[in-house]
């Protein structure tokens, strides 16, 4: 008996010291996440971290469609270009949504709140990209690099990496000078933690912009010669050209002349339209295409989410049969077909017709034109130019007939001839209206398929560029900031339907040029002022 | 709920009142008041919320099916005799049949909480009413005298026709003068204080302007054209420009069209949108013109929009 | 490592204590010990006070001391169930005492489980609460918790639904926590029990039997609960198992057999009525689309369900070993057609006593296995919508089940917009899952030789489980048509073991009329779950989905010292303290420790001389108690939140570069600063008894305040890798009060009449909830299905978490709500998002539980009541499904409508009215049952028998129309019934 008395203390004290724990034992490491030291060991890793910047513009999170990066959002409206495509469109003459998601009806009857879960989505979306992006620059200093022993052709290759990494950071950059004005301002230089970012003004920012696309220029690839995907110089100065097109509106100072010279330079490069207008927007868009300059890849079954472009097709697609005669399957997503997105009658009203018959741009569907109510779901015509079915037909493989592969233009070549083109109607230099009258005509003979089309120097106004960029950027997401530009997104000068809530529309305060600093992010950042009239 | 409900009670719809049921309608009398409706507004007590009330007019037997719909804000309603005709035309009643017609109250708050009152039965003989409007633009030189016009054939305030525009801008006046003209008021509406209407891109266009809503629509219209040795430029060819002479259309609700021209002897067809797919001739042939002269061609296009008559008649 | 140390100094101290203790031995002492009715009572302990010398009555009631030394001595005799009795006997070298005890309802000396230890009844410085076996809740109990549903005040049991094996949602007073978890911490004989769901197996719980279950104790204040330190701030479960007893094996055989019913159907249109009401409403084509069946969709998916549950078990003595051995087979079958659950269970218990008792070993060894089939749940909600015009079944290529379509021949696909045909959507998808569980340990006890009255405790154990199933779905079926089929599989392991080792002394000082009594201890706990991933196929073997890693671990440890000084002064006043440092591997290492002390002061006012010689009052006692606890866990406190780390991609979100699909590594949001939260309570109570304990009960009131809440917040965006985090931010206060009283109506020889009654009120309230304190701030805390993101509850200021936030409704004169018409609460003019108002919670006010039963010789009659009040429910249902739209769809289908729509007439959603707010306060009849106790079938024999026959879910008195008022979440919406269960049982025992 004492035997075995003994064994048991003495198995007590062993179990005892077995499991009597260091303090060390307690720093415990997931089984498969990484720490940066090792994502960042190779120069494959570094490739692998500038995809994972990409994919951030594409995907709701990393973890496939059921997850959001940005907190607060159904992970269905958390990616980057449903947010901007809401915030571009939706509070537009081309676009309308019949459903009742909380913040949906608000962005149709331009009554947005300053806690509307949309804007503080692309908000949250545009920021966090940032912070991925300052991160990335942060890991890839020389002295990281040095550190982590990659040398020569390699860290050359990361000098390039950092270059399209500031650029994604710019766009966003951009994003957020448009939509909101004055954001708050981070960049390589505010670690991780919980210091409250500074407020930044948007002619500050605008500069910021500027003075970045500007340095990485000599850092990217030359036009059309990086991988698909990408960014390059091309994208790079499309950006500018953009940029300097609405630097009235962004400073208060017109950039026209830059305007027309880096739309120039992107025009010089290697770019040439497609020959259909309607294969732009089709699944095999990624092939054979020398007009995008920069895309959104989507993939239906590798990188799915359900916002981009399965977003796009499946709010816009209808199921039943008597309401435009729409059956999803034509439209590559068979179990899709959300039935929400349509235009409101403005959009096809710029078309001479709504077929498509003549100006092959017009791509509508639907018994009704007219919005007498954005709840009936046929007031309006759908849009059915993207499609998630190829060039010969062919559906793309989808994970559950819902998810899209078609990529989405970021940048196209058609945007840098109508910039072009405004920018000289509006008094810019280094441009004639001559070439602008060859570069809009090339748009219409495209989209006629003949020269029936062409206008006359004559009809090259400055109005004119805006119903043309309707005409060919319609659902692009260039809509807000267009009539921001033409002084119609607020005030009376134009209306549409629902626009400030009423069936007729009615003016706008001039404060909704800009979308509200989101609440949440007033709230808990003590150093955001709200934009005016919020 | 334990607390107190925010109540608001509206006043259920009332009782509607017209001061004749049997009506004669007379162009001449157009704007006078065909018949007044007199009725109670409904209101709202305690929580006040708006209410609206509108008259629904409807044939009788569709029982409100396909109701047009008047908002009223006052007590009373007196259509004129134009616009009761205009609406009777617009629910379906036929021009010099008697018509009955439904007239109730409709009144609520909210879509689940609609009340109507008692209905009334009216009867009235539509006329016909046909009427014009101009289009004065730059593609005619900015003249109302000798404009192009729109016509409405029930005069039911909807007029339409098909005008060759230049692309360039128009307006719409009621009559050949400039002391009325509607323009642009934005999102497909007009008014008299708008600005210039676009025609957008030079071809034909079918404009249609509806002056009860004051809205307006131009679309790309179908057109006819006059091709052959004929006509001064000959046969089109394979490719290349190609001077074709376009005809205008006639607003007489029969789909023709008419072209004045100078023309040889030889031969010529009809053709539609420029193309070949959609001719008119001699049967399966083509037209021959015998004698040079200056003719008036005038082509009526049948109900199918590839058949049709042509008349060719020397000046 | 201060804690350590002093823990350390005081063990010294104890030491010294213990080596002042001298004996000289003469004398002895004899006697017998009989019950009321005079009959002896064996097993009852004789102890003389102030020394360690006690003896235990044999099978005839009679004892003896020896080795006594001469003098005047108080000798006690006490019995479980009976008051103590105490004596002054003379000793001598024959000396007699005996011995005539009277029972004591109150059971003020029954000896009580608490942390790492245990205390009678009477001595009790902390708000606990015991519930055992012949008070559990009775009928077709599957899983423990359910045992003692409104049984104890304060404890809200809420079972998650009417699924087999289904797990219940505990809350003890309300629940303290945001973000973190509000589960109470469960202790199974000193395991430490996981709440981690097992795949493809019901519960955690529910893989215990219940029939093995002894007793429950319930540890609700601090000072009961801080022993347990970083888990303990929402209550502790101790629960005890049945061991084995002396002399012959003693055999128990029961059977329960019950059918259970649905009780109640979601109030949905007949098919006459969706006939009128489209002919009435709807235009040509949807007119065209009525079918001309009948079909009540949820008669097709519910079923009359039959469970058996038998259990048999051994308890004796072998070779002075007490042992038990049971064995468990349980075999129950779902409302929902399909759903079955298998478990088989078994557990053994020894506890051999060695050295003269000085080492008690315990040890329990639990296992089950369970094979489940769960049915596709998603019927449930088809079953609400689907079109009662058609048929169940049709010639299809859907496997003749009916279903919505849209395109023709080889371009059909099912409508996407329509909900699926209930019945294929069970009886086409094959859920399997399997289970198996083992919670075991070793608990030694070593009284020391030298020093009895020192014990060195050991206790070591594990708890492991693994569950594995597979999902799959034929090719042709509707509900996976868009890849043909598909199957899934998963497996998940849970490794969890931990050791606790410690020291107690106890000693009575008689000269000072002091009892010293410490406690010190170390514990180490290591936590690890694995998740095994497989690739996902189609229903033709297509791979869909595959995973980036086979497996990942997710591993915790806590490494803890904790101890408890008691000190009674005279019987009368009791000081507790207790401490315990724990620190966690979920925080970084300079914030890994925390402290968590509790204090606190008891008056046995009944010890009092003016109380003492008292015929009515029979215990008085009144309770102080302050302190704190902590928090850590919950499904969004992840294992390495503080650390800076890259997670992989998912193979659904690579990105296309060129031709080439990335995989790559993203950042994930982190706090390096995160720690626990802290919940401070001060509790007062007091326990009563009168008439002997036929009258008795407690009274207490609390207040706990939670600071570092650990809650989900908007924080600056830009400034960490996601605009969301997890961190300790925000307090909360909970204030509440708990009543209870027990009742001996009538007790005499033919009749026992007893009652039970418990009331409590509980509050909580949000305090600050930002970094920047902002009045209008608010966290999403639920959202309702139907639109996308519509938010319902949230987190804010000034509110009870998981409050409403909605629109106040118009109403007309005759009460019907007017469609889109609300309230403009801040008179602007417009009705906006400001309009908006927070208006109830899913909290009930006051909870009431009442209990009683009423014996007649070998009849007993008993019934459970429990009550809630001012608990709020949003209905879903209605609100989802109580539309015209739904019914008239624009997606070329017809839909079934909640009865709803036929009192508000609203053609389109309008979620966030508070119309659909509705009072669920209710009063439900759990359990009514009837029992004949047969005794002894023969005199000579030892056969006993007791026959039972049961209903539960009785009737629930509520004014709410809806499936069941009683709800977690306080959104109605897809509940699997509760069914109303008839139960036949048999009891045999040899
Ligand atoms: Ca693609
Ligand atoms: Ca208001």
């Amino acid at each position: 008996m004492k035997n075995s008395f003994k064994t048991i203390l003495t198995s007590a004290v062993l179990m005892l010291s077995l499991n009597s724990c260091k303090k060390e034992a307690l720093n415990l490491l997931p089984t498969n996440d990484l720490t940066e030291s090792i994502v960042y060991a190779t120069p494959a890793g570094y490739k692998q971290e500038l995809v994972r910047l990409y994919a951030n513009y594409a995907l709701t999170s990393p973890s496939g469609s059921d997850n959001s990066d940005v907190g607060g959002l159904n992970s269905g409206f958390a990616d980057f270009l449903r947010l901007f495509w809401t915030s571009q469109e939706l509070t537009t003459d081309e676009a309308v949504c019949n459903w009742g998601d909380t913040g949906i009806p608000e962005l149709d009857n331009s009554t947005w709140s300053t806690d509307n879960q949309f804007l503080r989505g692309l908000y949250s979306r545009s920021i966090s990209q940032i912070t991925l992006v300052n991160e990335y620059l942060r890991q890839s200093t020389p002295d990281q690099l040095a550190t982590r022993g990659i040398t020569g052709a390699d860290a050359t290759n990361v000098l390039r990496y950092r270059a399209e990494a500031r650029f994604l950071r710019a766009y966003q950059y951009w994003v957020l000078l448009d939509a909101f004005g004055n954001p708050p301002f981070v960049t390589e230089t505010d670690l991780i933690g919980k210091v409250n970012p500074k407020q930044i003004q948007r002619a500050a920012l605008f500069a910021y912009v500027e003075s970045e696309l500007k340095a990485i220029e000599p850092d990217l690839a030359d036009a059309r010669t990086n991988e698909y995907g990408r960014a390059d110089k091309g994208a790079d100065w499309a950006l500018l050209a953009r940029l300097y097109l609405n630097a009235q509106v962004y400073t208060g100072t017109a950039k026209y002349t830059e305007a027309i010279t880096y739309s120039s330079k992107v025009i010089g490069a290697s770019y040439s339209l497609k020959t259909n207008y309607k294969d732009l927007f089709l699944a095999d868009n990624n092939l054979n295409n020398t007009e995008n300059i920069l895309t959104i890849n989507y993939d239906g079954v590798n990188g799915t989410n359900y916002g981009g472009t399965t977003f796009l097709i499946n709010a816009m697609v209808y199921t039943a049969a008597d309401a435009a005669g729409m059956v999803s399957t034509a439209y590559g997503v068979p179990n899709g077909g959300w039935a929400g997105n349509r235009t409101r009658q403005n959009l096809p009203a710029l078309f001479p017709d709504a077929n498509g018959t003549l100006d092959k741009r017009g791509i509508f569907a639907g018994p009704k034109a007219t919005i007498d109510a954005i709840d009936a779901p046929n007031d309006g015509l759908k849009v059915t130019k993207f499609k998630n079915v190829t060039s010969t037909g062919a559906t793309p493989a989808s994970l559950n007939g819902t998810f899209s592969s078609l990529d989405f233009a970021l940048f196209r070549l058609a945007e840098q001839y109508l910039i072009y083109g405004e920018a000289v109607a509006r008094g810019g230099s280094g441009g004639t209206a001559a070439q602008a009258l060859l570069y809009v005509n090339a748009l219409r003979q495209r989209a006629y398929g003949n020269t029936n089309g062409n206008v006359s120097l004559a009809a090259l106004t400055t109005d004119f560029y805006l119903d043309e960029r309707g005409r060919e950027l319609y659902w692009e997401g260039h809509r807000r900031t267009d009539l921001v530009r033409y002084g119609k997104f607020t005030g009376s000068t134009y209306l549409w339907p629902f626009k400030g809530g009423v069936k007729a529309g009615t003016s706008v305060p001039a404060y909704r040029n800009l979308y509200p600093i989101p609440n949440a992010d007033l709230i808990a950042n003590p150093n955001l002022v709200q934009n005016t009239g919020y | 709920k334990e607390e107190t409900q925010t109540i608001s009670n509206v006043s259920p719809t009332g009782n509607l009142t017209a001061s004749a049921t049997a009506l004669s309608l007379v162009q001449s009398n157009g704007a006078k008041p065909a018949l007044t409706f007199t009725y109670p507004l409904s209101t709202s007590t305690g929580y006040v919320v708006p209410v609206a009330t509108s008259l629904q007019f409807d044939l009788k037997g569709n029982n409100f099916t396909t109701a047009k719909e008047f908002v009223v804000s006052s007590t009373s309603y007196s259509p004129t005799v134009n616009d009761f005709n205009t609406m009777l035309l617009a629910l379906g009643a036929k021009i010099g049949t008697s018509a009955q017609i439904e007239v109730r109250l409709k009144s609520g708050a909210a879509a689940n909480a609609i009340t109507y009152s008692n209905v009334i039965t009216l009867t009235a003989t539509p006329y016909l009413a046909s009427a014009w409007i101009y289009v004065p633009g730059n593609y005619q030189g900015w003249n109302p005298a000798t404009a192009d016009s729109l016509v409405s054939l029930s005069s039911n305030g909807v007029y339409t026709g098909i005008i060759k525009f230049d692309g360039s801008a128009f307006k719409i006046t009621p009559a050949k003068k400039w002391d009325v003209a509607y323009g642009d008021a934005g999102s497909g509406t007009i008014s008299t204080s708008g600005g210039d209407i676009s025609s957008i891109s030079a071809e034909f266009k079918l404009l249609t302007v509806d002056l009860n809503k004051k809205t307006y629509t131009i679309a790309k219209a179908d057109y006819w054209s006059v091709v052959g040795s004929a006509t001064p430029a000959g046969w089109p060819p394979g490719s290349g420009p190609y001077n074709e002479l376009d005809m205008k259309f006639i607003n007489d609700g029969k789909n023709s069209w008419t072209v004045t021209t100078a023309l040889t002897a030889g031969e010529l067809k009809f053709r539609l949108n420029h193309d070949w797919a959609v001719s008119i001739g001699e049967g399966s042939g083509n037209i021959v013109i015998s004698t040079a002269g200056t003719y008036k061609l005038t082509l009526t296009v049948n109900a199918d929009g590839k058949t049709g008559t042509y008349t060719a008649v020397k000046q | 490592m201060k804690v350590f140390y002093l823990l350390k100094q005081g063990l010294l101290v104890l030491l010294v204590f213990a080596a002042l203790i001298v004996k000289a031995q003469t004398g002895s002492i004899s006697g017998k010990v009989l019950d009321e009715t005079g009959q002896p009572l064996p097993g009852a302990s004789v102890f003389v006070k102030g020394t360690t010398r006690s003896t235990s009555t044999d099978v005839n009631g009679n004892f003896k001391l020896a080795g006594l030394s001469n003098g005047s001595v108080t000798l006690s005799a006490s019995f479980i169930g009976y008051q103590t009795l105490e004596k002054a006997v003379s000793v001598t070298a024959n000396a007699t005492a005996n011995f005539q005890l009277v029972p004591d309802a109150q059971k003020l000396n029954e000896v009580v489980v608490i942390g790492y230890g245990t205390a009678e009844k009477k001595n009790l410085t902390g708000s606990i609460t015991t519930v055992s076996s012949k008070d559990f809740q009775k009928g077709a109990i599957t899983t423990p918790e359910q045992l003692i549903q409104g049984k104890i005040a304060g404890v809200n049991i809420i079972s998650n639904s009417g699924q087999p094996g289904v797990g219940s949602t505990i809350r003890i007073r309300g629940g303290a926590s945001l973000n973190a978890s509000n589960d109470p911490l469960v202790v199974i004989d000193g395991v430490p029990f996981s709440g981690n769901t097992i795949d493809n197996a019901p519960s955690p719980l529910s893989l215990i039997n219940p029939n093995d279950i002894e007793t429950f104790t319930v540890l609700k204040d601090a000072n009961a609960t801080a022993i347990y330190g970083s888990r303990a701030s929402n209550g502790v479960i101790l629960i005890t198992t049945k061991k084995g007893g002396t002399g012959a094996p003693v055999i128990n055989f029961s059977t329960n057999n019950s059918i259970a019913t649905v009780i109640k159907k979601v109030d949905v249109l007949s098919a006459d009525q969706v006939r009128a009401y489209v002919n009435a409403n709807g235009s040509a084509s949807q007119k065209a689309l009525l079918g001309t069946a009948s079909t009540d969709w949820q008669d097709e998916i519910y079923q009359r369900a039959f469970t058996t549950d038998n259990n048999l078990s051994i308890a004796g003595s072998f070779k002075g070993v007490p042992y038990r051995v049971s064995a468990g087979y349980l075999d129950q079958d779902g409302l929902l057609i399909t759903d079955k659950l298998k478990r088989g269970t078994g557990s053994i218990t020894l506890s051999p006593r060695l050295f003269k008792d000085h080492l008690k070993i315990d040890l329990n060894l639990k296992g089950s296995l369970t094979d489940s089939h769960f049915a596709n749940g998603g019927a449930i909600g088809s079953a609400i919508q689907f079109d009662p015009t058609q048929p169940v079944y049709a010639q299809n290529k859907y496997g003749n089940y009916y279903e919505w379509t849209q395109g023709t021949g080889a371009d059909m696909v099912p409508n996407p917009n329509s909900p699926r045909n209930p019945v294929g959507l069970i009886e086409l998808q094959n859920n399997n899952g399997h289970a198996a569980r083992s919670v075991g340990n070793a608990k030694f006890d070593y009284s020391f030789h030298f020093l009895p009255e020192l014990h060195a405790n050991l206790n070591v154990g594990y708890d492991v489980s693994k569950g594995y199933g597979a999902i799959s779905v034929p090719t042709f079926a509707a509900q996976a048509a868009s890849t043909k089929g598909s199957f899934s599989r998963a497996l998940k392991t849970e490794n969890d073991k931990f050791s606790e080792f410690y020291l107690n002394y106890a000693h009575t000082v008689e000269s000072i009329r002091s009892r010293f009594d410490a406690t010190a201890g170390y514990g180490y706990y290591d936590n690890a779950t694995t998740s095994f991933n497989f690739t996902n196929y189609t229903g033709t073997g297509v791979a869909l989905v595959t995973p980036v890693f086979p497996f990942s671990v997710e591993r915790n440890k806590l490494l803890s010292y904790y101890g408890r000084f008691v000190y009674t002064l005279a019987d009368k006043y009791i000081l507790s303290g207790t401490m315990r440092a724990d620190a966690s591997s979920k925080f970084a290492e300079n914030n890994r420790w925390g402290y968590f002390p509790s204090a606190g002061f008891t008056w046995r006012i009944i010890g009092e001389n003016f109380l003492k010689d008292s015929k009515v009052i029979s215990d008085l006692k009144l309770r102080l108690s302050y302190g704190e606890t902590g928090n850590k866990d919950g499904a969004d406190i992840g294992n390495y939140n503080y650390l800076s780390k890259y997670y992989a991609n998912s193979n659904t979100g690579q990105y296309q570069i060129g031709n080439t699909f990335y995989n790559y590594y993203a950042p994930a949001g982190y706090d390096p600063d995160l720690r626990w939260e802290t919940t401070t309570t001060y509790n007062a109570g007091l326990d009563f008894g009168f008439l002997k304990g036929r009258l008795y009960g407690s009274l207490d009131v609390y207040y706990k305040k939670t600071k570092d809440l650990l809650s989900k917040i908007t924080i600056p965006v830009g400034t960490n890798f996601s605009n969301e985090l997890v961190t300790n931010v925000g307090n909360m206060d909970v204030r509440g009060a708990e009543a209870s009283l027990n009742f001996t109506a009538i007790k005499n020889d033919n009749i026992t009449w007893d009652f039970g009654v418990n009331a409590a009120y509980n509050k909580r309230k949000v305090t600050n909830l930002t970094l920047n304190p902002s009045s209008g701030f608010k966290v999403d805390a639920g959202d309702i299905t139907g639109g996308t993101g519509v938010h319902l509850k949230y987190n804010a200021v000034n509110q009870v978490p998981g409050s409403y936030f909605v629109y106040k409704q118009v109403y007309d004169g005759s009460g019907k709500p007017l469609e889109g018409i609300y309230a403009d609460l801040n008179g602007d003019g417009a009705i906006t998002t400001d309009d908006q108002y927070f208006y109830k919670s899913p909290d009930p006010n006051f909870t009431f539980g009442f209990n009683t039963a009423f014996t007649y010789k070998k009849w007993t009659i008993n019934t459970v009541l429990r009550a809630n009040l001012g608990n709020y429910v949003y209905d879903n249902v209605a609100s989802n499904f109580g539309i015209k739209s739904n019914i008239l769809t624009s997606v070329g289908v017809l839909n079934n409508a909640s009865s709803d729509l036929l009192n508000t007439g609203f053609t389109a959603t309008q979620y966030l009215s508070d119309y659909y707010i509705k009072n669920a306060s209710f009063l439900k009849m759990d359990n009514l049952g009837l029992a004949y106790n047969i005794g002894k079938l023969s005199k000579s024999g030892n056969t006993t028998m007791r026959i039972s026959a049961n209903c539960q879910n009785v009737f629930v008195v509520s004014k709410y129309k809806g499936l069941d008022p009683e709800l977690v979440s306080g959104i109605d919406y897809n509940l699997y019934p509760r069914p109303r269960t008839y139960t036949l049982g048999l009891n045999v025992g040899f």
